[in-house]
């Protein structure tokens, strides 16, 4: 039987439904049991937060309304507890200083088995 | 405008950065399609958009599946993606392997054309801002089904374009033998923009 307080909760936040399709499936096919929530754009993630208290964040940085960057910021501000990776196609240095900055993780897209690989292996590390 | 309108050496580094900024961006497509991707040499070109031949860009026949996306700030651009729209269907069909069934398929045609678009411009324009040391923000990508003339029409066309920089390049899937075209298209304040850019860079670099 699970222990239901193994169970994490998994925020995914992206403008893009394919994008979130797939994280969702790499995510799921690793931790069949984790419950995904998804959010469409920055302000749904703030609002998200306080309703659904999620252990991990992916955010993604380019989306209409606040980007994925603030949206980070806010909700780190408040609750730093969350584990936060930053997943984008934009893989400017600056995103990266930025994300490093917040204390999150920087994941460039596409989504395929290894990027998400790469924001799991941050959600279960150390810290 | 002559082409002269960048120097032999600035018209190097660019190639040059542009080189590398496709490399990243096939790199991507390559992780998105898990298949080699082979590239032809760059090309700059600079035009009156009078003195632009339609055949003479004639790259694609037939409806072709285009992405573009308008980048800001230290560097001003449009950029398209294009592919044939039969291939732009077998890469999608690559990325989202079993994650959606047949029936759901096109529905996500737009949406997954977005996102590929998306990886594989900003990959480009961040690689190649990152080394001219600036920084940029990009629109959200439009996709849409075209034809290559009303596309270039379009561009030529546009009142604020009194001159066009075609960056170019051809990126081939080896497995599909697709073939996609990557086009940047600049304005005269941008390109003024990169002039000074470049130059910053090949002060460092010497």
């Amino acid at each position: 039987m699970t222990d239901t307080s193994d169970i994490r909760t998994l925020l995914i936040t992206d403008d893009s439904r394919v994008a979130r399709l797939m994280i969702r499936a790499f995510v799921l096919a690793k931790h069949h049991d984790w419950v995904i929530i998804e959010a469409d754009s920055g302000n749904a993630a703030l609002e998200s937060v306080e309703k659904d208290h999620p252990h991990y964040c992916t955010m993604d940085i380019n989306m209409p309304g606040i980007n994925g960057t603030e949206a980070a910021r806010q909700i780190l501000e408040k609750y730093p507890a969350i584990k936060m990776v930053l997943f984008s196609a934009n893989i400017q240095e600056s995103n990266k200083s930025r994300a490093a900055q917040l204390g999150a993780k920087f994941v460039a897209k596409p989504v395929t088995e290894n990027s998400v690989a790469q924001a799991l292996a941050f959600f279960e590390g150390p810290g | 405008m002559p082409l002269s309108a960048l120097s032999d050496l600035q018209k190097d580094a660019l190639t040059e950065l542009f080189n590398i900024g496709v490399s990243r961006a096939a790199a991507c497509l390559s992780e998105i399609v898990a298949d080699e991707i082979l590239l032809s040499a760059p090309k700059i070109e600079l035009f009156h958009p009078s003195a632009v031949s339609v055949d003479e860009f004639m790259v694609f026949d037939g409806p072709i599946g285009s992405v573009t996306q308008r980048f800001t700030g230290g560097i001003e651009t449009e950029v398209l993606l294009l592919f044939p729209e039969k291939q732009a269907l077998e890469i999608i069909h690559d990325m989202l392997g079993n994650t959606v069934s047949l029936s759901e398929f096109t529905e996500f045609e737009q949406e997954a054309m977005c996102e590929i678009g998306n990886v594989i411009l900003n990959a480009c324009v961040a690689t190649m801002a990152d080394l001219l040391g600036v920084d940029f923000e990009s629109s959200m990508p439009i996709y849409a089904i075209e034809n290559f003339t009303t596309i270039l029409h379009r561009a030529i066309h546009n009142p604020g374009q009194p001159l066009l920089l075609l960056l170019h390049i051809n990126m081939i899937i080896e497995r599909h033998q697709s073939q996609g075209y990557l086009m940047f298209l600049m304005t005269i304040p941008s390109l003024n923009a990169l002039r000074a850019h470049l130059d910053r860079f090949l002060e460092n670099i010497r």
